[in-house]
């Protein structure tokens, strides 16, 4: 449990990151015309709220299909 | 047999627009289709007076509902209700294929668990989407909308095709890998939102999935 943490928390430090180097006012429409820029991306990261564990999730898999050919 | 098709392609904001442009291709192929008999409840015609007419009336195979959603309803025009627990029981022995946010988490889910509609295609998440908002207003202007818009009509086209649903779902999701592996390294990214754009094709890519007949085909 404790290196799944760990790995979660090394996880969401690379997402930050890299959301970070975006342009702040892009925007991802999450259906229901619910609209977030980066911003607030960031936002729900550094909250480390339910969202941000998804967007961690989904960054992640980006990454690995960028990464690995999987 | 002439096989029968229900879709409701509502466009009264740019979410529901894009959707609906996303399937106008398909849709026009299916018009010189004589095998496939297709009722396209369209703009203002995709409510539920129409939508439940209509499913009386085609008694259709497949469903496929184009709209907002959450996770115990889909909508239609100015997002009106069409389906929820209250009227799933339409459902039954048919294929639904719904483009929209979160509703096979718990509407799906009843449907083919309580209800024994034969597959339910969806959204475990929201639908996401990147749009360039000078464009809102045209989405086939929109260049961001492109990856979107062949992940969704892969679909739609392998379901068309007869492809059976697990097929269907895995050529959509190669669709999509192809996208994010591709999309930014040319010069379809003419205002840098490729890594947004990326991103939001692995969320629609992370929550597309199905339930029940995964063997089913229209």
């Amino acid at each position: 449990m404790k290196s799944n943490n760990k790995l979660y928390e090394e996880q969401k430090k690379l997402v930050l990151a890299r959301f970070k180097t975006l342009n702040p006012e892009g925007k991802i429409s999450f259906g229901n015309n619910e609209q977030l820029n980066v911003k607030e991306i960031i936002n729900h990261l550094e909250k480390d709220d339910e969202f941000a564990k998804k967007i961690v999730q989904v960054e992640m898999k980006m990454l690995k299909i960028l990464t690995t050919g999987v | 047999m002439v096989k029968k098709l229900v879709i409701t392609r509502p466009a009264h904001d740019p979410i529901t627009s894009y959707l609906n442009y996303f399937c106008k291709e398909t849709i026009k192929k299916l018009k010189l289709n004589r095998d496939i008999h297709l009722t396209n409840l369209e703009g203002k015609n995709a409510n539920k007076k129409e939508f439940e007419n209509s499913m009386k009336r085609e008694d259709p195979e497949l469903i496929f509902l184009n709209g907002h959603g959450d996770e115990d309803t889909v909508r239609g025009y100015k997002n009106e209700i069409i389906l929820d627990k209250s009227n799933i029981n339409i459902t039954k022995n048919k294929i639904v294929y719904a483009l929209a946010c979160n509703s096979l988490q718990s509407l799906g889910e009843k449907a083919v668990n309580e209800n024994g509609t034969k597959t339910y295609i969806g959204y475990r998440g929201t639908f996401s989407l990147v749009i360039d908002k000078s464009r809102s207003n045209t989405p086939e202007k929109d260049k961001n909308a492109e990856p979107f818009k062949k992940a969704c009509a892969t679909m739609f086209d392998s379901l068309m095709a007869g492809e059976t649903i697990s097929t269907s779902i895995e050529k959509t999701k190669e669709e999509y890998i192809k996208s994010i592996r591709t999309y930014g390294t040319s010069k379809d990214d003419p205002y840098g939102d490729a890594p947004l754009i990326r991103f939001a094709l692995t969320w629609n890519l992370e929550f597309l999935d199905a339930i029940g007949d995964l063997n089913a085909r229209f």
